[in-house]
């Protein structure tokens, strides 16, 4: 059976999910995992998914086989999923093409679908019939296709029985078999995030960017719809894939512990195919494991404690605090080798400040001296008084202050300086933001900053893109980092999803992404963004910055960027 | 030493045949053919040129954690074999690095002492850390060393042997062989298979 053919100009939408399911049953005689799959099915599927993404058979032995001929590959290396990605959409590296694996390309009849202009040698897509059991394994063992044509050498040949086949086979039909939940004929659901722990002006402007984002996708300006129905080009390439955003803003209360059970409820009133930025303050960990276990893609959320373990559906911009505090205690490694000093850091008691604190004596680990850990516990401001006390008991030393911009106000008073205090002091911006670079104004030779983002001088320059999108669009630049984080995560989800065509899988929707990252022009506040398959963590770089000397304005990293 | 370099590979310029077939004879190409992803004709699944390259004077980290030298590294009299792989690379990465495991086999199996390195065109994930783990999985003996560093001098080295395509995910997959006391390099742009390679090798020593 075939892909309805978009031929003569009816064609206005793509098939409704209810059609699209037929279509894949009655052509493969399947049932989803809904409509009855029996145990010894499911047991095969899982089977199948072991071999296509670990490399590793039925029997516990490893995949094996050879590529160009006599490169032995085994195990993970050689898994589906290597170049096929965890989505079966496959990839592209290196000039080379890595073709569509999943239910929908393998096992229906594939046919050259440009129109007869566009029908020129290098487009036309190779014709095949629809692989059966007997092919695929003909294909695995010998790289011999459907239609009787040998695979580019990089297709391994693989060693595997007939019952390893037929696990695969049933595993390659479940992927992306169904149109994910969040996808309509005319639109597709998206989410964002605002937890209202958060700063309410943060959550704001983040959600302004985010809508104003929508609002463009969704006025059609670029008769995205017309052009798909009609172009010869357009119609094979393309597709009608074009969809407006419904975009959806998911308002936590309370704390994080209590957001899974709200995120639950509100995916089971309202599926969404992805989450795009978000905003709340403490642990994202909720979050990330919501997104993990209903495989939402959750792309670039604005926190300051993402969750690092490398798992599949969470992107983040940055490491935040952890990576933050991983610098500082390389820092601190490198400034104490030269002489004793002690090492206090100060922070509030439930703060954003005591997490930086625990990750700084984490990452410091048994090799640091001992830093101690001096908390504030008053709501108030810390006065020249709590200062001067710290300072006369424990020497001036190296502090870490993990606080916010205005707690610092009386950490500079005379009798303070007079002590010869603090000797050195070591903020974060992420926590106080800009300020680090404007407090503590007399002692600012002291002053160390650690950053995740670009140097000082260099961050107007980033966020230029921003502030021309931001113009025309009468928004004003109130946070710019949010709203630069804002406007990048948009912007990736947007063009992942034109970049899917009708593929709307949310494994691939993180594979482009994963891909293309490279290639974007805006960076947002960061130096550089990067990622490659299974990355997680959009920018590496951390700076431990000091002023520059003899009164110049500016920042300096005080080594090459510690993010090595 | 001087960098000598071409700019285009010839076979990819089809339009260009008759001034690329030029080129290529005086630079000394001999295999064509370039691997076709289209699926056309083809005798080989790589193109070979002999390059001069100026190895740059920087500082790198080794996957035991040692700092080496690019220039003692490569620039010396020893045999040596370089690839640019990057360890979260899904698909030309495993097979070149499985290349080389195979052909570091076999050549120790012949007594034949060859260093083989390997260097990070993704120095901001690749850290000595992530390589020393990928070393692993490899199963890379003594002789194969990983190498990363800070992005500018990765860059610099990307620049000084031709591989920086911008985009790591558009890297081309790539072989360099220098034989014992060799000026050029061999430079293999493909999938050359493991006899192929250690042919190439061996035609390169007597040479």
């Amino acid at each position: 059976m075939n892909w309805p053919r978009r031929s003569g100009g009816e064609v206005r939408g793509v098939p409704g999910l209810a059609t699209l399911t037929l279509l894949i049953f009655g052509s493969l005689g399947l049932a989803s995992s809904e409509a009855g799959e029996t145990s010894v099915q499911i047991e095969k599927r899982l089977d199948g998914q072991r071999i296509y993404r670990e490399g590793v058979l039925p029997s516990g032995l490893a995949v094996r086989g050879f590529t160009y001929g006599d490169i032995p590959l085994s195990s993970a290396q050689i898994a589906c999923e290597n170049c096929h990605r965890r989505s079966g959409f496959g990839s592209s590296e290196g000039g080379k093409v890595v073709p569509p694996i999943t239910g929908q390309a393998l096992f229906m009849t594939r046919e050259s679908d440009l129109q007869v202009p566009f029908r020129s040698r290098s487009l036309r897509g190779r014709g095949r019939p629809a692989y059966d059991l007997a092919s695929l394994a003909t294909v695995l063992r010998d790289g011999i296709d459907s239609g009787g044509r040998q695979l580019d050498p990089l297709m391994p040949r693989y060693e595997m029985n007939d019952s390893d086949i037929e696990a695969l086979s049933v595993y390659l039909k479940s992927l992306a078999f169904e149109l994910s939940a969040g996808v309509e004929e005319s639109k597709i659901h998206l989410a964002t995030i605002a937890a209202k722990n958060a700063d309410a002006s943060e959550r704001a402007s983040m959600l302004e960017i985010i809508q104003a984002f929508a609002a463009d996708k969704n006025s059609n300006s670029r008769n995205e719809s017309g052009r798909a129905a009609r172009g010869p080009y357009f119609r094979a390439y393309m597709d009608v894939s074009y969809r407006k955003w419904d975009l959806h803003v998911w308002e936590l209360e309370g704390e994080p512990e209590t957001w899974r059970e709200q995120l639950e409820a509100l995916y089971a009133a309202q599926p969404v195919f992805a989450l795009v930025s978000g905003r709340g303050d403490g642990s994202w960990q909720p979050v990330h494991d919501f997104c993990e276990a209903n495989e939402i893609p959750c792309i670039f959320p604005i926190t300051d404690q993402p969750v690092l373990d490398e798992d599949f559906y969470s992107i983040y911009l940055s490491g935040g605090l952890y990576r933050a505090a991983e610098a500082v205690a390389g820092y601190l490694e490198g400034r104490l080798a030269t002489g004793p000093a002690p090492v206090l850091q100060v922070y509030r008691s439930g703060s954003e400040g005591e997490v930086m604190a625990e990750a700084v004596l984490e990452a410091s680990g048994k090799s640091s001296p001992a830093i101690e850990s001096v908390k504030i516990e008053t709501a108030s401001t810390p006065g020249a008084g709590f200062w001067e006390t710290l300072f006369r008991e424990r020497g001036p030393g190296i502090v870490l202050l993990w606080l916010k911009a205005s707690d610092l106000g009386n950490l500079t008073s005379e009798s303070i300086l007079g002590l010869g205090a603090p000797g050195l002091v070591v903020l974060s911006d992420t926590l106080t933001g800009e300020e680090a670079y404007s407090s503590l104004q007399p002692i600012r030779e002291r002053v160390r900053v650690v950053s995740l983002r670009e140097l000082p001088e260099r961050r107007e320059r980033g966020l230029l893109r921003l502030r021309a999108w931001l113009k025309p669009r009468d928004i004003a630049l109130s946070h710019p980092r949010i709203q630069a984080d804002a406007l990048l995560a948009a912007t990736l989800v947007g063009s992942s999803i034109r970049h899917m065509r009708r593929n709307f899988s949310r494994e691939y929707m993180i594979e482009i992404i994963e891909h293309g990252l490279d290639n974007s022009v805006f960076r947002s506040v960061y130096p550089q963004l990067t990622l490659g398959p299974n990355q997680r963590l959009a920018s590496k770089s951390v700076y431990v910055l000091r002023p520059l000397g003899d009164g110049q304005d500016g920042w300096e990293s005080v080594d090459e960027a510690v993010g090595n | 030493m001087s960098a000598l370099k071409t700019t285009f590979i010839a076979p990819v310029f089809a339009c260009f045949a008759s001034a690329a077939f030029f080129l290529v004879g005086s630079l000394g190409f001999s295999s064509s053919a370039l691997a076709d992803a289209s699926g056309g004709e083809k005798d080989s699944n790589y193109t070979r040129e002999s390059v001069s390259y100026l190895v740059p004077d920087v500082q790198l980290v080794a996957h035991d954690g040692d700092s080496v030298s690019l220039v003692s590294a490569l620039g010396g009299e020893k045999p040596v074999m370089v690839n640019f792989v990057f360890t979260s690379c899904t698909t030309i990465c495993p097979v070149l690095s499985a290349s080389f495991a195979e052909v570091s086999r076999r050549l120790a199996d012949k007594g034949d002492s060859i260093e083989f390195v390997s260097i990070s065109i993704d120095p901001e994930y690749d850290t000595q850390e992530k390589l020393a783990e990928y070393a692993k999985r490899m199963g890379a003996g003594e002789s194969w060393t990983f190498l990363t560093g800070n992005p500018e001098d990765i860059f610099k080295v990307e620049k000084a042997f031709n591989t920086y395509r911008g985009n790591k995910m558009n890297h081309l997959p790539l072989t360099f062989i220098k034989p014992a006391g060799a000026e050029k390099w061999v430079r293999l742009e493909g999938f050359p298979s493991v006899d192929e390679v250690l042919a190439e090798y061996k035609s390169a020593k007597s040479s």
